[in-house]
């Protein structure tokens, strides 16, 4: 009898716990947003000596990536030499009294409070309310039909890369509709690099209606697809091929880490993976030795420069100050 | 689904289906790896035990070779087992990815760690009653079942549960290989997506599959201290 009360204290106390747990993540990060404006005077006084934090991914692409803005903000130089994948052992010069700090780069979001100011994936800013539009001090530029190498791509197998299907999953991908879910859903943290109309309106239930499209794969050939992430944006694919008749069913397969989607897909346990950008796919063929290849672009996250304590990338440089190198 | 869960967790509301689909994969990689660890990880802690010097049929180097593999394996992160087994397990189960592809690197994982349970719960049982069973003629296999499997009973049933609770713990990683289940979804659709709720519901769910394993464990355990409930 002891034991059964004891059990359920602990169910209960452990239940609050988590769900206080939940509450006070989400509220303090409000608060916190609300106190930034009045902290931010004191705090320019007294981080004068110290450099200030600047947070970049820690994985290698994005890394590369957040440096690269970083210079491009006029912040610090990097060798040239590095071309899009420098390190930070490759930072020359810093222009201004910053550090570097690299963090994982989904909780970059979470822990922004902490840094004068970090480099954010769009997709993780996005979702959790940081508009790149609205509240980034500087965005990465990324043109479309330029080399720009972080341009994400569908990858096949070399050997299958004319496949029909696969083909014909590409233009499914590179449709209209895709286009105005991936817009509308992720308001310029991810922005499809193809053709597309860009004047078009949706009515409001338009995400919803895709997120919650369902089909049956009876009767039509199955293609795996490895991705990060949730994957819905496939589900807007997958309408496309069923409004075209097309007879495939997209079977999304979702990693939780980057490496293992290439893997998969050399080994042929999946048909094709849409997760990564093209400089990303470079070195996992330079260091893994895959044979496969990017047979169709789909969409670009650009990388976006966040703060919680400056609004503009001037005053950023003004709250760090002038480095003598 | 009624209302008010649609109000407290809108965007669980949404992923019905996959949540769904999360929970399903997290029962198949559960049942199918914890009824072989349970085997495997089993025989392994009575190999260890009557193998040792002072074991009922001492030998040293299958001895040594049991000690080693179960070290080696218990030193591994399960992250990295992950995806150091990949070769074994296409060679095993034809796939490295999936629910299927998760199952050999959650036995790989969970085995040695219940090996050293099933040990130490073995190395409780009174030496006195093996010596007995010993000198009325019992064999080796007859004192393995009929003494160690039945006195450490309780004992080998309170193992089963923590090492239970302990893969639920491991299928959370999962998600790696591409098998899905809860943690992957607390993952993609809670924490990178910043739905709080979504990673609530997931925190309650695991907690109730956590407490109901650890209710049925100490009732059974206590259900067979000196009882024949199970003939062996």
């Amino acid at each position: 009898m002891k034991a059964k009360k004891l059990i359920a204290l602990a169910c209960l106390l452990a239940l609050t716990i988590s769900l206080l747990a939940g509450c006070s993540s989400s509220s303090s990060s409000s608060k916190t947003t609300d106190e930034s404006g009045s902290t931010s005077a004191s705090t320019t006084v007294t981080t004068s000596k110290d450099p200030v934090k600047i947070g970049i991914p820690a994985d290698a692409t994005n890394q590369a990536r957040g440096l690269l803005l970083l210079e491009s903000a006029g912040l610090i130089e990097v060798d040239d030499a590095a071309g899009y994948t420098p390190e930070l052992k490759d930072v020359t010069k810093y222009l201004y009294n910053i550090e570097i700090v690299p963090t994982q780069a989904n909780t970059l979001v979470a822990t922004l409070d902490d840094f004068g100011a970090s480099c954010i994936n769009g997709t993780y800013a996005l979702t959790s309310g940081l508009n790149p539009q609205k509240d980034g001090l500087f965005t990465e530029v990324q043109e479309k039909g330029s080399d720009n190498p972080f341009i994400n791509v569908i990858v096949a197998r070399t050997a299958d890369k004319d496949n029909p299907d696969y083909q014909t999953i590409v233009k499914a991908y590179q449709s209209q509709i895709v286009a105005e879910y991936t817009l509308t859903k992720y308001q310029g943290a991810s922005i499809p690099q193809f053709d597309y109309d860009p004047n078009f309106t949706v009515s409001d239930d338009f995400v919803d209606q895709i997120e919650g499209y369902t089909s049956s794969k009876e009767g039509k050939k199955v293609i795996k697809v490895g991705v990060c992430g949730t994957g819905d944006v496939w589900k807007a694919v997958q309408k496309q091929l069923d409004d075209t008749n097309s007879g495939l069913y997209v079977d999304v397969v979702i990693f939780d880490a980057y490496n293992l989607p290439n893997e998969a897909l050399n080994a042929g346990e999946i048909d094709l993976n849409a997760f990564q950008h093209k400089t990303y796919l470079q070195s996992e063929i330079d260091s893994q030795g895959y044979d496969i290849t990017a047979i169709g672009d789909t969409a670009s996250a650009p990388l976006t420069l966040y703060s919680k304590k400056v609004s503009s990338v001037d005053e950023l440089k003004e709250l760090a100050g002038k480095k003598d190198n | 689904m009624p209302e008010p869960f649609a109000t407290w967790f809108p965007n669980v509301a949404n992923y019905w289906s996959t949540f769904l689909e999360s929970l399903a994969a997290t029962f198949q990689m559960f049942f199918i790896a914890g009824i072989l660890v349970i085997l495997i990880g089993g025989a392994f802690g009575v190999i260890l035990t009557i193998t040792k010097p002072e074991g009922i049929t001492p030998s040293k180097p299958v001895h040594m070779i049991f000690e080693i593999i179960t070290n080696v394996f218990r030193s591994i992160p399960f992250i990295i087992l992950l995806i150091f087994l990949i070769p074994l397990t296409r060679l095993i189960v034809g796939t490295s990815i999936g629910v299927k592809g998760a199952i050999v690197p959650l036995v790989f994982g969970a085995v040695p760690f219940f090996t050293r349970q099933t040990e130490s719960a073995l190395a409780d049982v009174d030496p006195g009653k093996i010596e007995a069973a010993r000198s009325m003629g019992s064999s080796p296999v007859g004192i393995v079942f009929r003494v160690y499997l039945h006195e450490a009973c309780p004992d080998l049933i309170r193992a089963i549960t923590i090492t239970a609770i302990s893969m639920i713990g491991l299928t959370t990683s999962a998600g790696a290989v591409g098998a899905g289940g809860v943690g992957s979804f607390a993952i993609n659709y809670g924490q990178n997506m910043h739905y709080q709720d979504v990673v609530n519901l997931c925190v309650i769910v695991l907690l109730i599959i956590v407490s109901l394993i650890q209710l049925i464990g100490n009732t059974l355990s206590r259900a067979t201290v000196n009882k024949e409930l199970f003939h062996l």
